[in-house]
């Protein structure tokens, strides 16, 4: 593991990555509809201020269900209170689909992500129960709806 | 005997649960045609194809696909059920296959078919490049079918528009009510491609 203290670009603190054409566009629009609510403009404050970064990428590779998930740079970080970046890998594209009912369009499975995320690079995210060893990590339950 | 080989296949024996399976090799594939056959008194939900989404949205389900882990003391586990979650993120669906519905005294048929070279897999994890593998001998085959019993922890099952006759199962813990019925083949002369990455091995145990 490494100690040293993580450097943070001051103006980098929520990036999306632009691997091909119309990726990046989607994911923000889906922050754009996030910030316009109360609770969303919150979580992104909370992000800025949490000292730590969030890169927005798509998955290296599909799967098949199509998934998403929130991934430390450092998993111990992650939750032992020191807090780690960490990126978000999904691509509003698949969302929703009808192998995931429960997940109702992008913005609310990228607002979900982001409060993942949140916990990430606060330290706080919870281990897994069901994984032995490291920072096994929580898997979602009901889905939160940012507009409510 | 690994922890990720401790389904309590007594349990399996509790729910007279009967997994028949008689593999065999085809072309460049591994078959493992299957019968599953509830003897018990009540229902169960047996794990039978993971749901898939093509490129133009639409979604089917896929009854032939596998999760395939190689677990301690040389034992394969392959076979239709809730692969273990990935210990290095958090994802955000739990990748639960589709169940059909058995009634005690009723059966069920199924199939595998695996393209050769064996290769660890699961719907949370793609491909690697194939430097990102080990190949490793192993010496058995644990073929495992995961399921549910109605009426423990819950359960709900709703049935699939997309697959009239399979079920999405829930409980208040999903992944831990999961329990499993097993069959072991010893082999000869095979390998399979390990992962090198964060793969998950272990299992939830019941």
């Amino acid at each position: 593991m490494n100690d040293a203290p993580e450097k943070r670009s001051p103006n980098a603190w929520l990036r999306v990555a632009t691997p091909e054409a119309g990726y990046a566009d989607c994911v923000v629009a889906d922050i754009g509809r996030i910030v316009r609510s109360k609770a969303g403009r919150s979580l992104i404050e909370q992000i800025r201020d949490s000292g730590h970064d969030v890169l927005i990428e798509m998955p290296p590779a599909p799967l098949d269900p199509p998934n998403a998930w929130v991934q430390p740079r450092d998993l111990a970080s992650a939750v032992n209170g020191r807090g780690t970046d960490c990126s978000v890998f999904y691509d509003p594209r698949q969302w929703p689909n009808a192998a995931s009912a429960a997940v109702k369009s992008s913005d609310i499975l990228l607002y979900n992500l982001l409060l993942l995320a949140l916990a990430q690079l606060r330290g706080t995210a919870v281990a897994q129960p069901d994984q032995d060893g490291a920072a096994g990590l929580t898997q979602l339950g009901a889905l939160q709806d940012f507009r409510t | 005997m690994s922890a990720a080989l401790q389904f309590p296949d007594t349990q399996a024996a509790q729910d007279a649960l009967v997994l028949t399976c008689r593999p065999a090799k085809s072309g460049n594939n591994l078959c493992f045609p299957y019968t599953l056959e509830n003897r018990g008194h009540g229902i169960v939900y047996a794990m039978h194809a993971m749901p898939s989404i093509a490129a133009n949205g639409d979604a089917s389900a896929q009854e032939g696909g596998a999760v395939v882990i190689l677990a301690g003391e040389g034992n394969v586990v392959l076979g239709k059920f809730a692969a273990p979650l990935p210990t290095d993120r958090q994802v955000a669906v739990p990748a639960v296959p589709l169940a059909k519905r058995l009634v005690p005294g009723g059966r069920i048929e199924g199939l595998i078919e695996i393209a050769l070279p064996l290769a660890e897999t699961s719907p949370y994890f793609a491909d690697l490049p194939l430097r990102q593998y080990e190949m490793i001998d192993f010496d058995a085959v644990v073929f495992t079918i995961g399921y549910w019993v109605d009426g423990v922890d819950g359960l709900a099952a709703a049935p699939v528009d997309y697959a009239p006759d399979l079920f999405v199962v829930a409980t208040r813990k999903t992944l831990r009510s999961v329990r499993h019925v097993t069959q072991r083949f010893p082999t000869k002369a095979l390998q399979i491609f390990k992962r090198l990455d964060a793969f998950p091995r272990r299992l939830p145990q019941n």
